[in-house]
């Protein structure tokens, strides 16, 4: 069956105001976010756009709350999630992003995202499901360690050497989408059941 | 990441997260019907234990309190334990292969 929520939790070496500029920042989201950014700061309220660093649209929606995280207060920053970036994920009605920044400790920071509202976007859910662990690992990474993650690996057919049997590695890898660009990345199965892509 | 390894060490609980896998979203009284066996207390201290590795997150809707699989700690233990030695396992066995297929040819 398909769910009408994803819902991602983990904590980072990092300040709550950290976390929350690397959420709301392009300067930041640009480094872990498959290079996407804000076409202007979001505002609250007000409609946004997030674009692909080659201009393409990604993503678009309202920005429902920006509430910044205070000493003893969590941080929201919730925005409809209205995909732009493939066809098909386009027709589907707009779900709702919800990122929590709570301080738990001395610069740690739970960050939990809850992808909801999927209940008419069938696609949609199938296809964010994987995409926000990598995006979620890509913030933890570069906050903890300043680098951005190298990017999901790009099928290049051609550049893969021939393989002597042609089966073996085939097998244990999957082609999939990126969330936030039409790249088509391979990344090794686990097997899936009930998986919709 | 000790608390993932204690979470998944047990059947009943790798269970618990194969069924919110089936279907995300589930309440305690949906997860507890599936294991009639058990009681609602026992299913409770199992769920105790994968939210404090937080591989289950609850989240509040009204007065319903539903039960949420996390795949990220899943994906770090993968990334730091599984990806490493597999890749090992299987540069070894291409390199067995071509080992093979050169000394047939030659």
């Amino acid at each position: 069956m398909v769910g009408t929520a994803h819902v991602y939790q983990i904590d980072i070496a990092a300040t709550p105001e950290e976390v929350w500029r690397a959420i709301t920042d392009s300067e930041w989201t640009k480094r872990y976010f498959h290079s996407t950014s804000f076409v202007e700061p979001p505002v609250a309220g007000a409609a946004y756009r997030t674009v692909l660093a080659d201009g393409r649209d990604a993503v678009e929606g309202i920005i429902e709350e920006i509430t910044p995280p205070r000493p003893g207060q969590s941080g929201r920053f919730v925005q409809t999630w209205h995909v732009l970036y493939d066809a098909a994920l386009a027709a589907e009605p707009p779900g709702r992003v919800e990122w929590t920044v709570e301080g738990v400790g001395e610069s740690l920071t739970r960050v939990r995202l809850v992808h909801g509202d999927l209940a008419y976007s069938p696609l949609t859910w199938a296809h964010v499901k994987d995409g926000w662990v990598w995006v979620i690992d890509a913030l933890k990474t570069l906050l903890e360690t300043g680098k951005s993650l190298p990017g999901p690996e790009v099928v290049r057919p051609s550049a893969r050497r021939p393989r002597a049997t042609g089966t073996g590695g085939r097998a244990s890898r999957r082609t999939m989408r990126c969330t936030s660009c039409s790249t088509a990345t391979v990344r090794r199965t686990r097997t899936r059941p009930g998986r919709r892509t | 990441m000790d608390a993932v390894f204690r979470a998944l060490a047990d059947p009943t609980r790798r269970e618990i997260l194969d069924a919110l896998f089936a279907e995300d979203g589930q309440t305690v009284t949906q997860l507890a019907e599936r294991f009639g066996e058990m009681t609602r207390f026992g299913v409770m201290k199992h769920l105790g234990v994968l939210e404090e590795a937080d591989l289950v997150i609850p989240v509040r809707q009204g007065r319903t309190k539903r039960l949420y699989l996390n795949p990220v700690p899943i994906e770090q233990v993968a990334n730091r334990w599984i990806r490493k030695y597999a890749a090992r396992f299987t540069s070894a066995l291409v390199g067995l292969d071509q080992h093979i297929t050169t000394t047939r040819e030659a």
